[in-house]
């Protein structure tokens, strides 16, 4: 369970929570609103007062690091900086595998980074995300370079780690997504943030 | 030993090859006559001004006046690395690291030169320590600066980069490490390219004044290496301590980079 307790800073919150394993919780709003910032400060990439736990526990008990191997904030872009494609993953990883899933070519792995697609980045920085199986994900705009295809087989995978047990965020503006991984969402307004039900 | 004098009609007949300078750039329009002079008046009041300064604390010989001197230069040389950095931490720490580091490195070298080394008697014998510690410092500073400046440009240039490093859980001198090296290296540069360079393309000064003032080549070939030695270890320390150092304050004790910490560019 992730527990979030008068999470804010300057620009959103306070954003009080608790999101159960295995469940999704939508993230709305307009541009500039703060979602990406709420996101980021959940896995403290950005300062924020308040407090967060993961199964109970605080998460100034942990080293920041092994907090962000537990909650793993994914941006809308990524970036990569070794040569190659699978020099970005564990060797034990079965990435051909899990591409396969998001109808990515398998010699893919072997390309160099630069070759690779706006659409085939963010898949593949979404299986780099979840390679090592942390158990918050907060994806930002996830599907925002894919097409309808590709967006669906992502879903299917986001459902796949919600089913172990992963609990995901998604800031998403599609009402398809909204639907699909609703019931939950966290709505930010200029002034507000509300957790409704849908 | 035979030294001979310059006269202040010797310097006088130089520094007409100044006026060469000078002619060649008003033919050629370009516009340096007057930073030239002024470069030139500045240069000639200065070391003019630091002879008399050290020919008063030469004749003091008190450890007072010696650190006092050693203080200040310490301090200019500070500054002159701030002056270097395009990206400016905000407040004290601006100074404060650049010159912090210089001063540790400058002390802690100087001192093992003049208690191990050449044991001169005083040990504060301005002779000595002054030289001495200003040549490791001025070439220490020039790594200080360029590591810092390396360091702070090439993250604010691969901020998102970093950021999605320590997204995936790598501590801040994981997702930082190929810049701190970087940053080490071009500091450390300069030095070991002189190292290379030295003896063949270049006589550095200091053994060049020696051999003018009649030293034997040989003695005067032992105090350069002895130098050089010091100026690379300083170097090396004194970038070490501003690279990392630099890390610590871009960043803090969560692995989040922090660089609001720096000002907006100049």
């Amino acid at each position: 369970m992730l527990e979030i307790l008068n999470l804010k800073n300057d620009i959103f919150g306070p954003v009080t929570l608790e999101v159960q394993e295995g469940q999704s919780i939508i993230v709305r709003g307009p541009s500039g609103s703060g979602k990406t910032r709420f996101m980021r400060a959940i896995a403290d990439l950005d300062v924020a007062t308040g407090e967060v736990f993961l199964n109970g526990q605080h998460r100034k008990d942990l080293a920041a690091y092994d907090w962000r191997k537990r909650v793993r904030f994914v941006a809308a872009d990524s970036t990569w900086w070794f040569d190659h494609v699978d020099e970005h993953f564990r060797q034990d990883y079965e990435l051909e595998e899990n591409m396969a899933k998001l109808s990515l070519k398998p010699e893919l792995r072997n390309w160099h980074v630069s070759k690779l697609s706006t659409g085939e980045r963010q898949r593949l920085a979404f299986l780099r995300a979840i390679a090592d199986e942390p158990q918050v994900l907060l994806l930002d705009e996830p599907t925002s370079a894919l097409d309808e295809l590709s967006a669906g087989k992502l879903e299917e995978m986001i459902e796949q780690v919600k089913a172990n047990g992963t609990i995901v965020f998604i800031a998403s503006h599609h009402p398809e997504q909204v639907k699909k991984f609703g019931p939950k969402e966290i709505l930010f307004t200029k002034k507000d943030v509300e957790v409704n039900n849908l | 030993m035979d030294y001979i004098n310059l006269s202040f009609f010797d310097l006088a007949l130089a520094s007409s090859l100044i006026l060469i300078n000078g002619g060649i750039s008003f033919a050629l329009g370009l516009g340096l006559e007057r930073t030239l002079l002024i470069n030139t008046v500045r240069m000639t009041v200065q070391l003019m001004a630091i002879g008399f300064v050290l020919k008063f604390i030469f004749m003091q010989t008190s450890p007072v006046w010696t650190i006092g001197l050693a203080l200040i230069m310490v301090a200019l040389a500070g500054r002159e690395i701030l002056s270097r950095q395009t990206h400016q931490l905000k407040g004290i720490n601006a100074y404060g690291l650049g010159a912090s580091t210089l001063f540790c490195v400058g002390f802690i070298c100087t001192l093992f030169a003049i208690f191990l080394l050449v044991q001169p008697e005083p040990w504060y014998s301005p002779r000595y320590f002054l030289p001495i510690l200003g040549m490791i410092i001025g070439n220490t500073m020039t790594g200080i600066g360029l590591g810092m400046e390396t360091l702070t440009t090439s993250i604010k240039r691969d901020l998102k980069l970093i950021e999605d490093r320590l997204s995936l859980g790598e501590p801040r001198f994981i997702a930082l490490g190929d810049h701190v090296k970087r940053a080490m290296k071009t500091g450390m540069m300069p030095i070991i390219n002189a190292m290379a360079a030295s003896g063949i393309i270049s006589l550095p000064g200091m053994m060049t004044g020696q051999i003018i003032s009649g030293v034997d080549p040989i003695e005067a070939t032992k105090y350069q290496l002895m130098i050089m030695f010091l100026i690379a270890g300083g170097t090396a320390l004194g970038t070490t301590g501003g690279v990392v150092g630099m890390v610590y304050l871009l960043t803090d004790e969560r692995h989040r980079l922090r660089l609001e910490r720096l000002k907006e560019k100049r």
